[in-house]
């Protein structure tokens, strides 16, 4: 495989990443209006939780269930305790007291876990090559993965009930209320979508690039948030493109300008966000939202 | 079936309303008029859960329901079609009539609702695969309301339905609300259109800046000079 | 009683100019070197704040970027108080031009304070384009980019290493000298026709250009005055630690800054006190809970996740229930400090008696009944009257 294929291909395992990531930013942002930056620390909670249950249990299986359930727990406390009070409140207040959120969520796990980077070890299966090609076991259960789970999301969305519910909610608060639809309900279970989504995409993460320390998560997040914000934040769809063309783009970034490398890479990518924000206000994708009650 | 007692709701340091009573016998359509920032508005939303009230009482059907939650407004029967319409347009038309029938259980009630509101409105099922927003003003209006028939209500609270719609869509949709009546369905109907709100309605509350000013049965309040003159256009 | 004491300008001056002015002299001169710097860092905040608040409370742009501003200032600050030994020692590769650069240190601040201006332009004009959260946001871009800018250029700025090694140029009266004129400056500016129509924007910058005023404009002008404030604060806080390095002006110091001016009350000036004082003063009380002695403001990672912990907890908890912060929206404390009224008032006569005259009154109230309206003191009029006749 030549060198511009295999960057395509770690371009797309972290897009895929960042697209799990970033559908889980959508579907909250096209509810409540709310930029969540605690979402990227749950990828962190994850990969901590399933450390600890791969090193109690042995079982990886029930290790990547148990730290999906403890993200979801995380999310869901985080959406009662600070965001539902601030319902009402404005959107830059919602974004501030997310960074908080992250801050706390960060310095928890630094004051419990050191600073100190941790390798997310898994079985030998996931490092091994397929075949002739470089393509190891691991990216392609990446890309499974994640193509699954966002057919899933996505099914969830357009062909459920609660699905339906969601979307009325996100176009009109007021009028799905009238519905006789549960607002609290319905946030309630896009925190959970989304957590879960983090938490894979977490466990994804780690399991790739193995290291892992408690800032991983907030700077992961801030690039799948700019993805989500790039293909039309609010957008399932746009969301998913977002996140793959921003892996794409960063990883080919990386590769053919070496100087650059590293550390650009972040600042690259939000110089993308600020000329696309230009350009079209609402992403590539976005629809162009009202301001409604 | 429904009344209000002493109800006053704030925005903030704005009032509303400041304090206004009013009874909705069953199958009655009442109506509540009066010009742009009355409160009108204002008291459905407070009826229907959107809005919490600072004071007074919302008795349905004999129980307290003021500051109860919209949703559970719904499952009592108080469907509220709110003004401007407000149907989802990036739903289908099969997707907000289906969004009508959220909190309803019983299946075959929701398939012969369905038949009912196609009879009532053969537009709908003609566009029912489409897109609501590319309804035009009117068939919007009529999927509103549509939406809040599949809920089942017993008491429809219908915020200005004519407004925005030209004369033979507001001539339809008054056409539909007498219908509903017919059926039962009791109706407290919101109107800056005096004209149409008197003709159809059986008892009609006047607001002005937030309060009641004058009520008494439609009919005569038609004849009444004073209201002809401020809100009628004077003349006969 | 309080409301006439505190409208008392005999009052406002003891408490906003003399008592300070005192508490600052003894701590000048009396206490020890570790706890004066926590003062001076104090006042640095103040100047922060004050400065964001311009652009998140009085014109309604929410910005995360001040740490970005600050950075440069103590960048651009530093580069031109270093002697030009001292750079060529610290920072390998230096263009010759910078190294030779050397200014006093008043002067040094305020050009860096220029070059904080002139990023605000560059970035203004995309970064005010946008509104609301996605404003916000770009701010952050903001501080990525330069961050990223300050990491790479090693030949200027020594990368990610940072820079040490500037002299302690910010003593306790500098900074205390700077922090009020900046203030004063800030003051006037928001109590000017200018201030007002900042007011104007923030409500409805529609409604405020249909009445004639230059929304644009105006906020570009309360973007780079903030940026200059910020950097100023900068440079005096680079040459107060010492020492300076990329990372320290991230997304930590940006909340910080933000969480100052959440608590304190973002849409005041006078909320840059209170705002940084529980920022400033209740770490260092919760670190000497962590771990003996530490110079504060050094982001030590390990152990400094305490602090941190709690002050986020604290500002979820006053975003909560109290948004105004706790000076909600009174502007009390500057107004005092640099009022018309305080400084005319110790002039005259009436304020002594009047201030003597509350505070023995309050004390007569405390033993005994004090009649509020007309008829009851027209009633106590004439029982004295009565006790004096027998």
């Amino acid at each position: 495989m030549d060198f511009f294929t295999g960057s395509l291909l770690s371009g797309l395992q972290l897009g895929s990443i960042y697209a799990l990531i970033a559908i889980g930013y959508s579907i909250v942002y096209g509810i409540l209006r709310l930029i969540n930056f605690a979402h990227g620390d749950l990828l962190m909670v994850a990969t901590y939780a399933a450390w600890i249950l791969i090193a109690r249990s042995q079982s990886l299986a029930f290790a990547v269930v148990g730290s999906v359930a403890i993200t979801i727990v995380f999310g869901l406390v985080i959406e009662r305790v600070a965001y539902r009070p601030l319902r009402d409140a404005g959107e830059e207040t919602t974004l501030v007291t997310s960074l908080a959120v992250s801050i706390f969520l960060q310095n928890l796990f630094l004051m419990v876990f050191t600073p100190k980077n941790q390798a997310f070890l898994l079985p030998d299966f996931f490092s091994q090559k397929i075949l002739n090609v470089s393509i190891t076991n691991m990216s392609v259960v990446i890309f499974v993965v994640t193509g699954i789970l966002i057919a899933v999301v996505s099914l969830i969305i357009k062909k459920t009930k609660l699905g339906m519910a969601m979307r009325a909610c996100a176009e009109n608060s007021g009028a799905a209320k009238l519905m006789g639809i549960n607002l609290n309900g319905v946030v309630i279970f896009a925190f959970v979508v989304g957590s879960a989504l983090a938490a894979v995409a977490g466990v994804l993460y780690s399991g790739q690039y193995v290291s892992f320390n408690p800032s991983m998560g907030f700077m992961i997040g801030i690039k799948a948030f700019a993805a989500a914000v790039i293909g039309g934040i609010g957008s399932f769809a746009g969301a998913a493109a977002g996140g793959l063309l921003l892996g794409v783009l960063e990883i080919l970034f990386a590769c053919y300008l070496p100087q650059g490398a590293g550390v650009y890479q972040t600042a690259f990518v939000f110089l993308v966000l600020i000329i696309v924000l230009l350009v079209k206000p609402n992403g590539l994708f976005g629809v162009a939202e009202e301001r409604r009650s | 079936m429904l009344e209000v007692k002493n109800l006053k709701v704030s925005y903030g340091h704005i009032d509303a309303v400041r304090g206004i009573s009013f009874r909705v016998e069953p199958g009655e359509i009442v109506s509540l008029i009066g010009s742009n920032g009355a409160g009108k508005s204002t008291t459905l939303r407070a009826i229907s859960g959107l809005i919490k009230s600072r004071a007074g009482n919302i008795l349905f059907e004999e129980k307290q329901v003021e500051n109860i939650p919209p949703h559970e407004l719904v499952k009592l029967g108080i469907i509220h079609v709110p003004e401007g319409r407000q149907i989802f347009g990036r739903l289908t038309v099969a997707e907000n009539l289906a969004l009508g029938g959220y909190r309803v259980r019983d299946k075959r009630a929701l398939a012969k609702r369905l038949q009912d509101v196609f009879e009532l409105f053969p537009i709908l099922k003609e566009r029912y695969r489409q897109s609501a927003g590319v309804l035009s003003g009117g068939e919007q209006q009529m999927l509103a309301i549509g939406r809040a028939l599949i809920a089942g209500p017993k008491l429809l609270l219908l915020d200005e339905p004519s407004l925005g719609l030209a004369p033979i869509y507001v001539q339809r949709v008054m056409d539909v609300i007498s219908r509903l009546r017919d059926r039962g369905i009791t109706i407290l109907l919101v109107e800056q259109n005096a004209h149409e709100a008197l003709h159809i309605s059986d008892k009609t509350w006047l607001l002005e800046n937030g309060r009641i000013v004058l009520f008494g049965k439609s009919g005569e309040l038609l004849l009444d000079q004073q209201i002809r003159d401020s809100y009628l256009g004077g003349g006969i | 009683m309080a409301k006439r004491l505190f409208a008392n300008p005999l009052f406002k001056f003891l408490v906003t100019v003399a008592a300070p002015l005192i508490a600052l002299f003894c701590i000048y001169f009396k206490v020890a070197e570790y706890y004066q710097i926590v003062v001076i860092l104090f006042m640095i905040n103040v100047i922060l704040t004050a400065s964001l608040n311009i652009t998140n409370g009085f014109i309604g742009i929410f910005s995360m970027g001040q740490a970005g501003f600050m950075a440069i200032g103590a960048y651009a600050g530093s580069l031109l108080t270093m002697s030009a030994d001292l750079k060529i020692s610290r920072i390998p590769g230096i263009p010759e031009w910078l190294a030779n650069v050397q200014l006093p240190f008043i002067p040094a601040l305020i050009i860096a304070g220029m070059v904080a201006a002139a990023a605000a332009v560059i970035f203004g004009f995309p970064v005010l384009r946008a509104k609301g959260h996605y404003l916000a946001v770009m701010t952050l871009g903001m501080i990525i980019i330069i961050k990223a800018i300050l990491d790479n250029n090693s030949n200027l700025t020594n990368g990610a290493k940072g820079i040490s090694g500037m002299e302690r140029f910010s003593t306790l009266p500098v900074v205390f000298a700077v922090m009020i004129v900046s203030l004063f400056f800030l003051y006037r500016m928001t109590k000017s026709a200018f201030g007002r129509s900042m007011a104007a924007i923030r409500s409805d910058a529609d409604a405020a250009s249909s009445l004639g005023i230059n929304a644009t404009k105006y906020r570009m002008i309360a973007f780079v005055v903030s940026a200059f404030f910020g950097a100023v604060g900068g440079a005096l806080w680079a040459h107060l630690q010492q020492t300076i390095a990329p990372s320290l002006f991230y997304f930590s110091r940006t909340f910080s800054i933000i969480e100052m001016s959440v608590l304190g009350g973002m849409s005041t000036l006078s909320g840059a006190f209170p705002g940084a004082a529980i920022v400033t003063f209740v770490p260092q009380i919760l670190a000497n809970f962590e771990n003996g002695f530490k110079i504060f403001g050094f982001d030590v990672p390990a152990l400094n996740g305490l602090s941190a912990i709690v002050m986020s907890i604290v500002f979820i908890l006053v975003i909560i229930k109290w948004r105004g912060g706790v000076t909600r929206g009174s502007e009390y404390i500057v107004n005092a400090m640099f009022g018309k009224d305080t400084w005319t008032g110790i002039l005259r006569k009436q304020t002594y008696i009047d201030f003597w005259n509350i505070l023995c009154g309050g004390f007569k109230n405390s033993i005994h009944y004090h009649p509020h309206t007309i008829e009851e003191k027209e009633q106590e009029k004439k029982n004295e009257q009565e006790k004096n006749e027998q």
